[in-house]
Formats: C-alpha cells, structure tokens, sequence
C-alpha cells in the first residue's frame, strides 16, 4: 500500500502532468471528473429520470454558519435535520459541511479545483467562480414560471445567464443609535447626513458620556467585514461607482478621496483615537449598551431587543452629494461545474429555497428577506419599508476580479491611513497600484 | 573472510540492495516533498500560475513585477528585522539562563524551573497567539490593565506599528526561549567540571569563568542555536496569521506570511514560487554568512 | 574576607534566583490565564473570580457543538500515523545508511542534511500541487506522509552506530533473516532516539498548522489546530469558548510532557532540531 502509493508519487506520468497544467478552463476545472466521469454526467442527466438517477446517491452542500458561538442548535444540527425528509423522499444522502466565513471563499476555489468541493455552492461573491468555470448555468433547471415565484432571481443573472439563485438577501447595513446615550448627550434625533453623525459624535463626547460615541473595528486580522460596514456604505453615499464603464473596479476618483477623508475626520476629531487599528469587536460593545452609534446589519437586532436597548436606526445617511446608499446582502446557490449529480443537486437547491425550509431558518437562525413569494417576513417590522420601497438604495458586491484581494489591500492602506503613513489620496492611488499589480501577475 | 571474491561480491550485492530498499521510503518521501518540489518552485516561478489554467511560462516577469511591488519590500525589511531582533534576545537570554542554572541551581528547584520554562515550547502557535491576543487587547488586555493600575498609560499593543512588530517578537521569543536553553543546558553540563575548579581555584570571578570556559565550549551549541532560531524566524507564519494578519498596514507582513496569502487567497502560484524562492535566498545567504564568521572565529 | 565574598555571591544568586523564578512564572502566565478564561461565561475580557465557574460548560460546548470532537479525533489519528510512520520509515533508512554498504550513500545523506534547512513555505505550493494532482487533499495520507524527513535518519543513525556490528554479522551467520536482524537487533538497540523522534513527531504534527490548513477543505477534515485557527478568527468572539478550545489543544502535548519529560529534554540535547 505505501510502496504503491510512493510508486505512484514517482511516476513520470503525474509529473508531466503536474507541469503540463492541471485542467483547463474550457473544461471546467474538475482534474477529477476525468472524461469516464463526465460521460456518466452526461448520461445522468440525459436519462432525465432523477428517482434512478439518485437511487443512493450523495450531493454534498457548503454552508457559512449563521448561529451564534454557543447557540443551542448549531447550523450542522438545523441543517442535517432539514435535509432528513429530503433524503427519504429522494433515496439519497445529502452530505452539509459548515465552513467557516474566515478563508470561506477560498476553501470554495480549493474545493471545487481539487474534484473535493461541494454540489451546491454557496457564496457570496461568485465572479471568480463563475469566469473560471467552475460554475453552472442553471438556466436548464429553472423554467420562467420558477423563476417568477423567486423575487430576487435577477441577482444572479450574470452574462444573460442564471448562475445563481439568491438565497440569504437581507441583512442590511444600517446606522443603529443608543437613544438612552444620545438622549442623555442632548440629541434627540437620529444623524441623517455625514454631518450630523460627526456632529452628534461630537455631542456625546463632549457632554462627557462613559460611552464610546462612534466606532469601527480596522483592528481584526480579516478585511471584508470592515469594508462591507465600514467603507462602501460611504463609498456609494458619496456618489462613487465601484465599476468604471469597462466593468473594472476603480475608487480613485472623487468619491473616494471624499470618503476616506470623512474617515480620517473622524479621527482628527477626536473620535476615533491611535487605538482605532486594534478595534476588533464593534458589535458586542453597542450590544452591552457601551457604544452609542454603530454601522451593523439587520440581522444583529434580535440581540439588541434580548438585551433591552433602546435602539433606532436610519437606513442609509445622505452623502455630501445627497445620495442615498448602503450595502445589502445577496448571498446565493450556485451548481458546481464538477457536480455528478446535477439533477439531484439543483433538486436539493429547490429543496433549500422553498418557502417551509427558508421560513424555519429565519425563524431558528438569523431574520433575512423572503426568497420565495410564498415565504413569510420574518425581519423587524422597523425594516419593512427599507426592503420594501427603499430598495434602489441597497447595493451588493461589485462583481470584479479577485475582489478578496482588493479589498484587503484597501483595507491595510486605511489602516496606515489611521496609523499616520498614508494620506488619503496615497491610499487610493496605492490600492489601485497594488491591486493592478496582483491582477496582472495572473 | 579469505573466501571466493565472486561470493563475497553476490553478498555485498544483496547487502547494498537491502540498503536500498531500507533507504527507498524516505528517499521517496524526501526527493518527492523536498528536493523535487524546490525545483518545482524554481519553474512555477517563472511562470504565471492560477489554479484553474495550466502554468504559463513568462520568465523572468514575476521577480520584476516582485521589486516594484511595496508589500514584498515590507515583507522582506520585516522578515530580517525579524530575525535580526528575536534571534539574539532569544540566544542570549536562553544561554544566561542555562549558564546559571548550571553553575547555581543544579537541584530539584532548578531542574523544576527548567522543566517550567519549557512548557511554550509545547503550545501550539496557534493557541499561543490567541491567548496572547486577548493579553494584548488595547481595551481590557491583562498587561494594560496592569499599566494602568500601576499608573502607566495603557500601550496600543496591536494597534500601532512598531507595537504590533514588537508583540509578534515578543511571542515567538516567549515560545522558542524554552527549546534553546534545554540544548545549551545539556551543552553546558557536557563541559568538563574540572575546568570550572581550576578556574575557581585560579580566583576566577563567575563572569570570567562564563567568558573563559561556557561561552567557547558552547560555541559548536551556540552555531546550532542560531542556525536553528535563523530558519524558523524566517518561517513565521502561524503567530502572524493568528495575532495580526500581517497588519496593520504591512506593519507585520512577513514574506511566509506573504507565499501564503498569494498562493491561496490571491490564487497567484506563480508569483507565490517567486517569492518562496526569494525566501529560500535569503536563508542560504544568511547561513553562508554566519558560517564564514564562525570560521573566521576559529582561527 | 573569604566570608565576606561568599556572602556577597550568595546574595547575588539570590538575585538570579529570584529573576530566573519571575522568568519561569512569566513564562506559564499565559497559559494559566488561557486555562482561567476558558472557565468564564462572559465575553467581557476582564477576569473576575466570581465569573469563573468550574463546571465543563464551554468544553462541552467546543467539543460537541462545534464538532470538536471529530476533530480531535483527525488530530489523533494524524499523530499516531505521524509517529507510526515517520519512527518507521526514518528508524529503516538510519540503518540502511550506517549498517548497509549502499553505494555513495554518505552523499545521499549529505543532500538529506541539506534538505532540513529549507523553510516549508518554500516547498508548501508543489507540496499542494503534487497532492491535488494524485486526489490527496482531504486525506489522512497527505497530512502524515511528509511528515518523514531528513531529521529522524539524522537522530536515529547516531544512535545506529552504537549498535555493534557483530551483533549483526555473528546473527547473520546463524541465518537469522534481514528482517530479524533490523526488527529484533537493531531496533531494540535504538528505542532511546525512536521514542525521543516519536515526541517529536507527536508536537510537530499535533501542532502543524499551515499545511493542514492548505490541504483540508472540508470541515469533516480539520484537524484540531485548524479548527481553532478557525474559532478564534471569528467576529463573534467568545473568548471563554476560544480559550476552551485552545486548552484542549494545549492538554494533550502537555500530559505527553509531563510522562515523558525525561524523553523530552534528552531528545532536544540528541538531536537538537524540531519541525
């Protein structure tokens, strides 16, 4: 057994095949699903038939966890009991991985590159995914009347064709305030525009609250969260479009440096102090009533409401341009390219979106929108109207290349912008330097 | 013994093939894992390499597009500061320590605080960093809790440039400080007691005993302490990944640190190679230099 | 004048006493503090008595709700093949090289001492490759296969060359088979360096991160370390739960340490290299 799998190691034939390239685009990228493979793919799902398709058959689903560190049930327990009548009714396993958001997009690509990924894909920023193939169109699954009972399903057009469908659509992030704090500090209403949070920020300190007025976490070791809460919303308020006509990302324009700047003065202000790049958890502290005003998302009231604060929010503040904007989530299912079990897998996806499956999730879990006509609001009746009729406000992910890796290059530049090394115009001229520089190495 | 060449010469045959044989696993494992994948590195880094499409040759183009790029220079000025500061402090102080020990606390107590101070080396990095993180928190850390009780302003452990720098030292200084004082312990007790004596009996100060006798005998000790602090001060990763993320800014960026977020968050193997060959650089320039001042030394 | 001086040194190793004491309780605070945290409740970072309880509420939350168990379970496995493995394979070739008159073996081994200074991360991405192309990622065999290497032969064959030569030859005229003679001569011969390599390999592997967290992808996968890189870096900071899980990482290294500790100190004064 070793010596064979040594032999193996050694053999010229792996070697040349290591250096000769591993897959290729055109292909999908599933090394794995070697041509016998994709021929039993093929006859899959031409027979059409999915009961003798599936006859024990396994898909295998990846899920980002939503419970809370010591919840009762944890995501694997929801999700296991979830898939049990499925499996009966279909005669199959259904095998749920909970990877965790630290590294998430990442475990996806080595995944799916390795033949070792899941069926059903989830992810919340699939451009990478979809440009290198390793996505499948699901426009042969979903018929137009489907389609039409997913309000959502536009969200995952991408180049005229469904790639995914929209699973976790919510979650705004929205400007929550302590009314006890800013009471106290004499402010009665909540800041609308840039101005007014500086200023109400401003009030709090100087009536000499114990709290913290204002606060954003540029201390943790992972960019996204930061940047999702804390630099687009302000980004797109200031007016600026992340894609310029090509579709490339660029924020060296106006609108960054106005944005950028608003952060710096916080600072200035004396607001935020030298400690601002080791802030890490923002949310505990407005959650045990210590901070006065933070940017967080509509999931989070729940724990707002257990702990008794007196909360009020307004859903996007207006830029120095007038505009409105924020960032919502649109977190979707997508079939893996390498998927040998398609019919089933977009059988489970169905599965997961149904109205019963996404209503008890809301409810156990974490309060998103309804992805399907027939489900149930589950969020605060504060937010009704957010999703409803304010919704040209909110904004998901621009889709660009290797999005991860701008937005951590964004986000160390900020940091020396707080720490003092770097001017606000040098950190969106660096970004973009830094961030042509990792695309074009390829 | 005095019997026919040819049957002897059958024996060594079958002797040598045994050899063979018992050398192969770790042969294979060793050419495969070791010496295949550095040259294997050496080609990817002149190629551009995603994981979806097969490596394309583009020469020398991933090593130019390196020295333009800002973070590499943080990395690299990192990573030697790195060693340049952990090596020393965690040599000299394991040394002092071990020398007194031997010359003072030969008892149980000593034996005790040895056994104690050995205890980081067996944590995990990772769970060393977590822990240590918390202890450094701004806000409610135990150290800045205990400045402040004593009167001193609390100290932006992570949060600031040279701090957060100076806190990866300090953990990997705190971990490795146990390993490298067992091995100049033993070294210690290895050099023959009746040096000591004639040096006690010639009045020799405790200082000019540790100068005269410890510090030469320990010497082929001390090339191995450094050779060692030197390779894994060029690794770190783990207690950078954990504590800071490289941050902030490119304030802890290490080039370790640095393979690994361009190879598997960036997808950029290439130009991931590019850099573990740099690495690889460094660590064969750094052990040619220290080998010509130990030599140096000697005559 | 002579007690004068006596007196004098004795209050100076009073001194260093007390200052290599202060040093050695430095040293542990961490990990008594890591220990006491992960026996509070609140996920407030200042520790006060009445908020620590001990009872096993956060061990059983890391271990049963997060699947720790499963991954204790992987790290476990991984050791003992790590140290299966590795004790076998180094333990053959130290005999192979000291004992067999294998030709231009002693270059081989000049190459196999040059292969410990290479840094991991300078082999990590083929190492990644090579296991992606023949289907190991996500296996037990690509965590615990190159965890052989040029250290163990190195610890081993020196202690290889005590064992006498006669021995073998005098067992080899009796007709004693190769195997006999490796297993029942050689080997008995060596135990020291064996179980000195095999706590090595244990801390190593146990403690290995960046490779185990290159090589699994699914969480089913992880290996202990992993999955409290994982814990810890989440935004959700529970730190009663995250000291919990990185006590659990600590306590099994530790009791090895505590049987062992002669096998551990001896082992580092041998062979002087770990990783």
């Amino acid at each position: 057994m070793k010596r064979r799998g040594l032999a193996l190691l050694l053999s010229a034939g792996i070697l040349t095949g290591l250096l000769g390239g591993c897959g290729n685009a055109s292909q999908g990228n599933g090394q794995e699903s070697s041509s016998q493979d994709q021929g039993e793919i093929q006859e899959d799902t031409q027979d059409g038939n999915t009961d003798v398709a599936s006859q024990g058959e396994t898909i295998t689903v990846w899920l980002p966890p939503y419970a809370g560190a010591d919840a009762e049930l944890t995501d694997q327990e929801f999700w296991d009991s979830i898939f049990d009548s499925f499996e009966q009714e279909n005669n199959c396993t259904v095998k749920v991985e909970i990877v965790p958001w630290d590294g998430y997009g990442q475990k996806i690509i080595t995944g799916l590159t390795s033949g070792e990924g899941p069926d059903i894909v989830y992810t919340d920023k699939p451009y990478d995914l979809i440009k290198s193939g390793a996505l499948d169109s699901l426009d042969n699954y979903f018929t137009q009347e489907e389609l039409a009972q997913y309000p959502y399903y536009e969200l995952g057009i991408v180049d005229d064709s469904q790639y995914l469908m929209p699973m976790m659509v919510g979650n705004a992030i929205v400007l929550y305030c302590n009314m006890d704090i800013l009471n106290e500090a004499g402010v009665e209403k909540v800041p609308t525009t840039w101005e007014e949070l500086l200023d109400t920020a401003k009030k709090i300190k100087a009536s000499g609250s114990q709290a913290i007025p204002f606060l954003q976490a540029w201390g943790r070791s992972n960019a996204v969260g930061t940047i999702m809460t804390s630099f687009l919303p302000y980004y797109w308020q200031a007016g600026g479009e992340m894609l310029d006509a090509e579709g490339k990302v660029n924020i060296n324009n106006e609108a960054g440096l106005k944005t950028l700047e608003y952060l710096k003065s916080f600072q200035t202000e004396g607001i935020f102090d030298d400690t601002i790049t080791s802030v890490e958890e923002v949310g505990t502290l407005f959650e045990n009533g210590e901070l006065a005003m933070i940017m967080d998302d509509t999931g989070g009231v729940r724990k707002l409401n257990e702990n008794g604060i007196r909360w009020e929010f307004t859903d996007s503040l207006i830029g120095p341009g007038g505009q409105k904007a924020t960032w919502v989530a649109a977190d979707a299912l997508g079939l893996a390219s390498n998927s040998k079990n398609k019919e089933l897998a977009v059988k489970g996806m169905k599965y997961m979106l149904s109205a019963p499956v996404m209503d008890e999730f809301h409810d156990k879990f974490y309060a998103m929108q309804p992805v399907t006509v027939d489900a149930k609001y589950t969020d605060d009746e504060a937010f009704k109207e957010l999703y409803t009729t304010n919704a040209d406000i909110l904004h998901n992910w621009p889709a660009f290349e290797n999005s991860d890796s701008f937005y951590d290059v964004l986000y160390k530049n900020i940091q020396s912008m707080f720490m003092g090394d770097m001017e606000p115009q040098q950190v969106l001229d660096d970004t973009m330097e830094q961030y042509h520089t990792i695309v074009s190495v390829e | 013994m005095g019997k026919g060449k040819g049957k002897m010469s059958i024996r060594h045959k079958r002797q040598a093939l045994y050899g063979s044989l018992y050398i192969l696993p770790s042969f294979a494992v060793i050419m495969v894992f070791n010496v295949l994948a550095i040259f294997l590195t050496a080609y990817f880094s002149l190629t551009s390499y995603d994981v979806y499409n097969s490596p394309k040759f583009i020469g020398i183009n991933n090593y130019i597009n390196l020295f333009q790029n800002k973070t590499f220079k943080a990395a690299m000025v990192n990573t030697v500061k790195y060693v340049i500061i952990t090596v020393p402090i965690q040599t000299i102080i394991a040394l002092v320590i071990a020398a007194f020990l031997a010359e003072k606390l030969k008892n149980k107590y000593g034996a005790f605080l040895r056994s104690i101070m050995f205890i980081p080396v067996i944590v995990s990095a990772v769970a060393a960093s977590a822990v240590w993180k918390i202890i450094f928190k701004t806000k409610g850390g135990v150290i800045n809790q205990f400045l402040e009780l004593v009167g001193m302003s609390g100290v932006n452990w992570l949060g600031s440039k040279s701090m957060a720098f100076i806190s990866v030292c300090i953990v990997s200084i705190w971990k490795n400080i146990g390993y490298f004082l067992v091995i100049y312990y033993a070294g210690i007790m290895g050099i023959s007691q009746e040096l000591y004596e004639a040096a006690r009996v010639d009045g020799a100060t405790s200082f000019q005993r540790f100068r005269y006798i410890t510090l030469p005998g320990v010497k082929p000790i001390t090339y191995m302490v450094l050779t060692l602090g030197i390779i894994w001060s060029f690794q770190v990763f783990d207690i950078v990944y954990q504590l800071t993320g490289g941050g902030p800014g490119t304030a802890t960026i290490t080039l370790a640190y640095m393979i690994y977020t361009y190879a598997f968050s960036n997808q950029k193997m290439g130009y991931a190679s590019a850099i573990a060959i740099v690495l690889l650089l460094f660590v064969i320039a750094i052990n040619r230099i220290q080998d010509l001042f130990f030599k140096e030394k000697e005559v | 004048m002579g007690e004068k001086k006596k007196k004098r040194i004795s209050i100076m190793s009073w001194i260093g006493m007390f200052l290599v004491s202060a040093f050695a309780i430095l040293c542990v605070s961490p990990l008594i503090y890591m220990i006491l945290m992960s026996f509070t409740q609140a996920d407030t970072l200042y520790i006060r008595m009445e908020d620590i309880r001990f009872n096993l509420q956060n061990y059983g939350i890391v271990l049963f709700k997060r699947s720790y168990d499963k991954v204790l379970l992987n790290s476990i496995i991984v050791v003992v093949l790590s140290c299966l493995w590795n004790g076998l394979v180094s333990t053959m070739a130290a005999y192979g090289f000291e004992k067999k008159p294998v030709p231009g073996k002693e270059l081989l081994f000049k190459i196999f001492l040059v292969t410990l200074m290479i840094p991991g991360q300078v082999t990590l991405i083929p190492l990644f490759l090579i296991m992606r192309q023949i289907g190991w990622l996500n296996t037990y065999a690509a965590l615990f296969i190159p965890m052989a290497g040029a250290f163990g032969i190195f610890m081993i064959r020196s202690f290889m060359s005590s064992v006498p030569d006669v021995l073998l030859e005098a067992a080899q005229i009796d007709g004693c088979s190769e195997f006999y003679m490796f297993w029942r001569i050689a080997v008995p011969l060596v135990r020291p360096a064996v179980v000195s390599l095999t706590i090595f390999t244990f801390v190593s592997a146990w403690n290995a991160f960046i490779w185990p967290l290159v090589s699994t992808t699914k969480s089913e996968m992880y290996t202990l370390i992993v999955a409290l890189s994982l814990l810890t870096t989440q935004h959700d900071t529970n730190y009663g739960l995250m000291m919990a899980g990185a006590t659990i990482s600590f306590l099994f290294p530790f009791c090895l340490y505590i049987f062992l500790q002669r096998q551990f100190v001896e082992g580092i004064a041998l062979g002087g290299v770990k990783g």
